[in-house]
């Protein structure tokens, strides 16, 4: 079967081996995510810090990515998150996953620290450490150009910013048109290890075992690909502005509270949006092989570009209370150039100003910046300072979370994050589905589990509900048509906890397989239109593409396997049920939602985790027990964890 | 005076978004055995792009040339100037471009004739920046076929 070779790289020593692919791991764990995390279990214990030369980060290929399969473009990269402390990956689209496939490495392990700036350039077969001094301090969109003039256009270019220099702890590394490793701090690590970008091209075929079965199979894909369409973005751009008013009202409901005026300049605000969205997008753009083109460019009033995709479009004007789109491709522009996670940074600021506002910061701490809403000027320069780690900015670095403890005065109670991350966009949680995602999502960032179908489909009028499995988008097993058809939803599309938890595992295992894969979740049912819609068709494509015979049960197999192994490398490092619950804000339990809506009971929380605990083949307190590590050939990490004593009962 | 069918394949770039897909399928339909691979240096279409300033433009294969041009000209799209070669079509010595990498045989869009389809580039190519038609066009008798 074709499988790439691996290239190790120590950046301490400047050392670079290679060696063949190995196919055990394959098996066990198909690639990216699963091959990167079980890597990581063995390289970077809790003894080493993710700051520690010995820290280390595994890029690979999804094992699907560069072939004809729509949507198959990923490179993930795991490493242990210097924010969030535990397990964290970050699946980057564009070109760089079909640029490593073609230099015919799949896996790329880097560990180590440069004494000087430099970037990592593979070229075929060819793999070499450049000196990058000359590249410091410039910004990912120049560090991009200048390396492709060195190399030539074809290079493809992952690259950090002043953000990432200055181990900003949410900055990115990006890619391209607006691709990037965005949430946990990569581009910090990157900083860390002085590696300024990672440039890849590759000429080689990326060969597939049985060619027809794909063919037919992606032929199937691309005719369905309107529904993935329809979910996810219609030419005039109203879903956008609906979906910001939606997020408009859930933010109310957040720490940072909107008055009633702002409230009604949103919804004013929406026509104006879709107006400039019309006026200034130039294009649609896609990642490798994807039809999808989620990605818009548009021109900036200085004659440059930029991407946004999905809610970027509107956090800056969430964060800042500028309800300017202009303002917010400015923003855009920025986060890009410095390498900055667009939701943390965002959040970080708006956090500030909040404080500010509470009293708890004060003109004194801000280098005599006068912190307030809707000034341009004000967001601005937080982000530079922020990117450049000066004044205030130092602390806001360093996530709110660790932010609000060095600022202390009661600041922890205006910093929402998960996991120490900042929480993404919606901070209303009265949704069993959101709170679930939210609660054991293993990044803390929900998204990759925010499922379309639990979430939206419940409080659908059931011949609604009937329709869409009839016309083929139901992709759960059978026995879950009974959750679906179920009546009795709430408001917010409530069922059973039964149902929702039972749900929320079935799409954890599906956003595994599509990482293992290499496809962009857009493809699956995130949208709730799943292009590629069932586990069967996941497991055939998979299956054509390594000619291993992967069946239905073989693919949630790995897929549990895998998401047993990530969440036991977080309990290593600390992890427990608490964190879980803890990612869920509490003033969801505080504040009352509106009615006919429902408040989400901390016991009703407690219910869920219970559920999907118990499905996942994990402990009450959310550690895979002994038994389910056995069962998943994960032998290692059970003798691991009991030689730590963490699976003391043995249930 | 006769007729015959022209096959027109048209690009419309302001609707490219850049996916390549155009290059990945055209690369594994013509692949032996078809599908077998995927590389897009064996495409007979290639996507020219430019990020900063919103380029992407297709380029269909054309006739293979032994010698490269002597004077070379600049292109400007949107204010920016970019080689005469960037958009070329042709299989030339200056470059790499449309030549099977191991062989060097030049690659020319065949319309996919050579493996009895309609165009897979356009059918793959779901943002319609590449369509298909097929013209009847007047041709004098004793006139060549233009290559
Ligand atoms: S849906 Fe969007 S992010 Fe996903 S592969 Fe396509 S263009 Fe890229
Ligand atoms: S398939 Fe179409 S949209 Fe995609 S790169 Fe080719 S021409 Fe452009
Ligand atoms: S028409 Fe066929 S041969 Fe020509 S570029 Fe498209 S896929 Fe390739």
């Amino acid at each position: 079967m074709p499988i790439g070779d691996t290239i190790e790289i120590d950046l301490s020593r400047g050392i670079i081996e290679k060696r063949e692919g190995d196919l055990a791991l394959v098996r066990d764990y198909v690639a990216s995510k699963g091959t990167g995390t079980r890597i990581l279990w063995d390289r970077v214990p809790p003894e080493v810090d993710a700051f520690a030369p010995e820290s280390t980060f595994i890029m690979s290929a999804g094992v699907l990515t560069g072939t004809l399969v729509p949507g198959a473009n990923r490179l993930c990269i795991v490493y242990k998150s210097p924010a969030t402390n535990i397990h964290c990956y970050s699946s980057v689209g564009g070109f760089l996953g079909t640029a490593l496939k073609r230099t015919g490495y799949d896996t790329v392990i880097v560990s180590g620290k440069s004494d000087t700036p430099v970037y990592l350039y593979i070229n075929d077969d060819r793999v070499e450490l450049r000196d990058a001094r000359h590249l410091w301090g410039h910004d990912t969109r120049q560090t991009e150009s200048l390396i492709r003039k060195e190399l030539g256009d074809q290079a493809e270019v992952l690259s950090i910013g002043l953000a990432g220099e200055n181990k900003v702890l949410f900055a990115t590394a990006e890619h391209g048109a607006g691709d990037c490793a965005g949430r946990g701090g990569f581009g910090a690590l990157m900083g860390d290890k002085n590696l300024k970008a990672i440039a890849i091209h590759g000429t080689k075929d990326i060969p597939v075992a049985d060619t027809e079965r794909l063919f037919d199979i992606c032929n199937y894909i691309l005719s369905r690909t309107h529904g993935a369409r329809k979910g996810i973005l219609d030419p005039a751009g109203y879903t956008f502005v609906r979906t910001f008013l939606r997020w408009a009202d859930f933010r109310n409901f957040g720490g940072i509270v909107q008055s009633p005026e702002f409230q009604e300049e949103i919804k004013n605000s929406g026509p104006l949006t879709q107006a400039f969205i019309e006026r200034t997008r130039e294009r649609e753009v896609a990642c490798a092989n994807c039809s999808l083109r989620c990605k818009h460019a548009y021109r900036n009033t200085d004659g440059t570009y930029v991407y946004h995709k999905c809610a970027g479009f509107y956090y800056a004007m969430f964060t800042s209370q500028i309800l300017k789109p202009e303002f917010s491709l400015a923003c855009k522009t920025l986060f890009e150039r410095y390498g900055l996670d667009i939701y943390s940074t965002g959040d970080s600021v708006a956090f500030a100003i909040d404080l500010y506002e509470k009293g708890i910061l004060t003109r004194e701490d801000t280098d005599g910046l006068h912190l307030e809403w809707q000034n341009p000027d004000v967001y601005l320069a937080l982000v530079h300072k922020i990117a450049r780690r000066e004044g205030i900015g130092d602390v806001l670095a360093n996530g709110t979370y660790r932010a609000a403890r060095q600022i202390g005065k009661g600041a922890e109670r205006y910093a929402f994050t998960a996991k120490k991350l900042e929480l993404h966009m919606n901070k209303i949680y009265h949704r069993y589905h959101m709170a679930l995602s939210s609660a054991v999502c293993d990044r803390g960032d929900m998204t990759k589990l925010d499922s379309g179908t639990a979430g939206q489909m419940p409080r659908r009028p059931l011949s609604e509900r009937e329709a869409y499995i009839k016309d083929g988008w139901f992709h759960y097993p059978d026995s879950y048509k009974k959750y679906f058809l179920e009546e009795g939803a709430d408001a917010y599309g409530n069922s059973s906890i039964e149902a929702q938890a039972s749900y929320n595992s079935y799409d954890m295992e599906q956003y595994t397989l599509a990482d293992l894969s290499g496809i962009c979740m857009f493809w699956l049912e995130f949208w709730m239109w799943p292009t590629i819609n069932s586990r069967a068709m996941m497991a055939d494509l998979m299956t054509a593409v390594t000619g291993l015979e992967i069946d239905e049960a073989e693919a949630t197999r790995i897929a549990s396997r895998v998401i047993s192994l990530v969440r036991a490398y977080s309990v290593r490092e600390g992890l427990r049920r608490q964190d879980d619950f803890d990612s869920v804000p509490k003033h969801t339990f505080e504040r009352e939602p509106r009615p006919p809506e429902r408040k989400l009971e901390p016991d009703t929380l407690d219910q869920l985790l219970d559920k999907f605990y118990e499905i996942r083949g994990w402990d009450r307190q959310g550690i895979p027990t002994a038994a389910n590590l056995e069962e998943l050939d994960l032998g290692f990490v059970r003798e691991d964890m009991e030689r730590r004593g963490i699976l003391e009962g043995k249930s | 005076m006769a007729t015959r069918k022209i096959k027109y394949i048209n690009i419309d770039a302001d609707k490219c978004s850049g996916c390549r897909l155009c290059e990945s399928i055209c690369s594994a339909s013509h692949a032996d055995p078809p599908y077998s691979l995927v590389n897009p240096g064996r495409s007979r279409i290639r996507v020219f792009r430019d990020e900063d300033n919103d380029v992407y433009i297709p380029v269909l294969a054309g006739p293979y040339t032994d010698v490269e041009c002597l004077g070379r000209n600049t292109v400007m799209v949107k204010g920016k100037e970019y080689g005469e070669c960037s958009f070329c079509r042709a299989s030339c010595p200056s470059r790499d471009l449309f030549r099977e990498p191991e062989t060097d045989i030049p690659l020319k869009c065949d319309t996919c004739e050579s493996i009895n389809s309609e165009p897979l580039c356009v059918k793959w190519c779901l943002s319609k920046c590449l369509t298909f038609e097929e013209v009847e066009e007047e041709v004098e008798e004793e006139t060549p076929a233009a290559a």
